[in-house]
């Protein structure tokens, strides 16, 4: 005896799979097109605020030749806070991205970098308000890479370590994957960095792995301020 | 990982639109009905090993079947049990229920013995710790519209669901029922479960009885059945209850036999698989039954890889700072977060639970129940937490398979 099987049911589904499929590898196409479009955007609207930043610095340089430092200070602080309301919300943005997205595509690359840069000179502008104005802040350089899986317990004890402190303390990610950077590399070489990560807490230089106390132990005695969380490593 | 994952994710796909093209085709066919102007005569058999506590309520239930009792003939095998389950079976002999005694020989054994004294031209076979409702039998019996019917599958329910497992358990079955009704349309079921599957005596003889090596003779039969192309029908009507298990390691102990003797039955009759001779259940259920397997190994990998390993290293993290986490929640952070959810992964997710909820619902309109609100957290874990469970089951018995394996 042998048994009927209707065909046709199979190849319909199969069609209708194949639809299915397509359906939601286009709709997978899209998302990820609107994410890197999503991201352009947020840099187009943030690139004129760079911008402004750039011209506040041309203009940090002339208050500092001719006027009092009380008058520089206050350009200063204030250009950090800029600083600080346009880098933040796009950290947690491109981080969202690091963890989900194609970290090779070139657009996003571009962005990272110019993400980069403008973290540098955020470095070079606090370096200078410590200088000047002796502000109570500690900054660390953090390198980092992709691939390296330590990396991001460090990342994730250093924005622990930024809730506590907040604006006090100043991290500049530097992701060492993108290689197309100069700066970076320059940065590398002055700094001696082999291995990921590696932390820069005010010009020392930490290969690998840091806890939490090891890096308390570095900034608690720089600061002026007594933090709780400062207890016993000062 | 990926390829691997988008492969799967095809082929899970395609098993279920063939499915649910089944199910539309399944709302407009009903299954053939024979009318009887006389009821043939059926037999009974009941194997039974320690089972004290159960088996007279079982018997009871049979003698309350409403079927005329010159036509139903009851046996019970006593299969050396050490307890006091022959005399619990022979306080019923007054009763005219039949007492047959062996040595310890297993359920195949027991259930060949009944085969031999019956004298119906059906045989129902009903596990000691199972029930009947008054008007089962009578429903069932027309399901054998033709010679080639070999066996009609009952409506097998959880009796009385107490623990949050057994309530699950009863989710369970309602929805293999329904699944089994589905199958049964391209003739594909591959199980005539233990509690009451009633079967064509001369079938059976045939095909050379039950099989007395098998851990699983109820699967074992069903694929012998559809090898020699009898059809097996699922009854849309004839209540059975059957205690489920109540903990997890009993659960355990039941479907690690169930899954060994899946996949030992599924080897013994790989010929079938991909065979065109043997239609349906040899071109779509049995290779999709070998997918469902390395599907929940998968699932237990999937849930290893995106759920504990995270979960592992958040805690992790937590304890590099002595668990004093500092949270600032942003409408910005939460936004962003939104936005980078992986949307595949998370379609592929989707549409997984709109398919099971959808057959959840058209299965408790087929068996004439009702959901109800109060066991909604038992069919909540139903979806989210029992897949997982029977995927470490599944590898379990793998493992089992493999270290025991000269035993089978």
């Amino acid at each position: 005896m042998r048994r009927k099987t209707k065909r046709s049911r199979y190849f319909l589904a199969f069609f209708v799979t194949v639809v299915i499929f397509l359906l939601g590898f286009l709709l997978g196409l899209t998302i990820s097109s609107g994410k890197i479009e999503y991201i352009e955007n947020l840099y187009k609207s943030q690139s004129a605020d760079y911008e402004s930043l750039q011209f506040q610095y041309v203009f940090l340089d002339m208050l500092e030749n001719e006027s009092n430092p009380n008058e520089t200070c206050s350009a200063i602080s204030a250009i950090l806070e800029n600083n600080l309301k346009l880098l933040g919300p796009a950290q947690d943005k491109i981080e969202g991205y690091e963890i989900s997205g194609d970290i090779n595509n070139e657009d996003y690359r571009i962005i990272k970098r110019k993400y980069m840069i403008a973290n540098l000179r955020y470095w070079l502008l606090a370096e200078r308000s410590k200088e000047v104005c002796g502000s109570d802040m500690v900054s660390i350089i953090y390198f980092y890479d992709q691939n390296c899986e330590s990396c991001r317990d460090q990342g994730f004890i250093l924005s622990q370590l930024k809730s506590i402190f907040e604006d006090n303390l100043l991290i500049f990610p530097m992701d060492a994957s993108i290689t197309e950077e100069p700066t970076i590399d320059i940065l590398r070489r002055k700094y001696k960095i082999y291995e990921f990560p590696t932390l820069v807490i005010e010009e020392k230089t930490f290969k690998g792995f840091l806890s939490k106390s090891d890096i308390l132990k570095e900034i608690c005695p720089l600061y002026k301020k007594d933090y709780p969380v400062c207890e016993g490593f000062k | 990982m990926n390829i691997m994952f988008w492969i799967l994710y095809f082929a899970l796909l395609y098993i279920t639109v063939v499915l649910l093209f089944l199910l539309v085709e399944a709302d407009e066919n009903k299954t053939r009905k024979k009318k009887l102007r006389t009821l043939p005569k059926v037999s009974v058999v009941v194997p039974a090993y320690n089972e004290e506590k159960t088996i007279g309520e079982t018997l009871k239930s049979l003698l309350k079947l409403d079927y005329p009792k010159n036509k139903l003939e009851i046996i019970a095998v006593n299969d050396g049990s050490t307890d006091k389950t022959e005399e619990i079976i022979k306080s019923f002999e007054k009763d005219g229920i039949k007492l047959l005694k062996q040595k310890n020989r297993g359920k195949g054994a027991c259930l060949n013995r009944g085969l031999k004294v019956a004298k119906g031209e059906f045989v129902a076979c009903l596990d000691a710790d199972s029930f009947v409702e008054r008007d089962t039998l009578k429903n069932m019996i027309p399901y054998f519209s033709s010679e080639r019917v070999g066996a009609v599958t009952p409506v097998m329910k959880i009796k009385n669901p107490k623990t949050l497992l057994q309530k699950i358990q009863w989710f369970e079955y309602i929805l293999y029922i329904y699944l089994k009704k589905i199958l049964e349309q391209i003739n594909s079921i591959h199980v005539t479960p233990g509690p009451f599957t009633i079967y064509r005596r001369s079938a059976i003889l045939k095909i050379g009885g039950f099989d007395e090596t098998s851990i699983v003779e109820d699967q074992e039969i069903a694929y012998r059945l559809q090898k020699n192309q009898y059809k097996i029908v699922q009854s849309e009507s004839g209540d059975v209850f059957t205690i489920a298990p109540r903990n997890i390691p009993n659960l355990y102990k039941q479907r690690s036999r169930w899954f060994r003797g899946t996949i030992i039955t599924l080897y013994k009759y790989r010929d079938m698989v991909f065979n065109r001779r043997y239609g349906d259940f040899g071109m779509y259920q049995l290779p999709s039954l070998i997918f469902s397997i390395f599907l929940f190994v998968f699932i237990l990998i999937f849930f290893a890889y995106y759920m504990l390993l995270p979960l592992a290293q958040t805690i992790n993290r937590f304890a590099m700072v002595n668990f004093a986490i500092v949270i600032k929640p942003s409408v910005e952070y939460i936004f962003s977060s939104l936005f980078y959810i992986d949307y595949g992964k998370f379609f592929i997710i989707a549409l997984f639970f709109v398919v099971s909820i959808v057959m959840m619902v058209k299965a408790h309109k087929e068996v004439e129940e009702r959901i109800r609100i109060r066991n909604s957290a038992a069919l909540a874990a139903f979806f989210i937490a029992y897949y997982i469970l029977m995927s470490f089951i599944w590898l379990a018995s793998m493992v089992e398979l493999v270290i025991y394996r000269n035993k089978w």
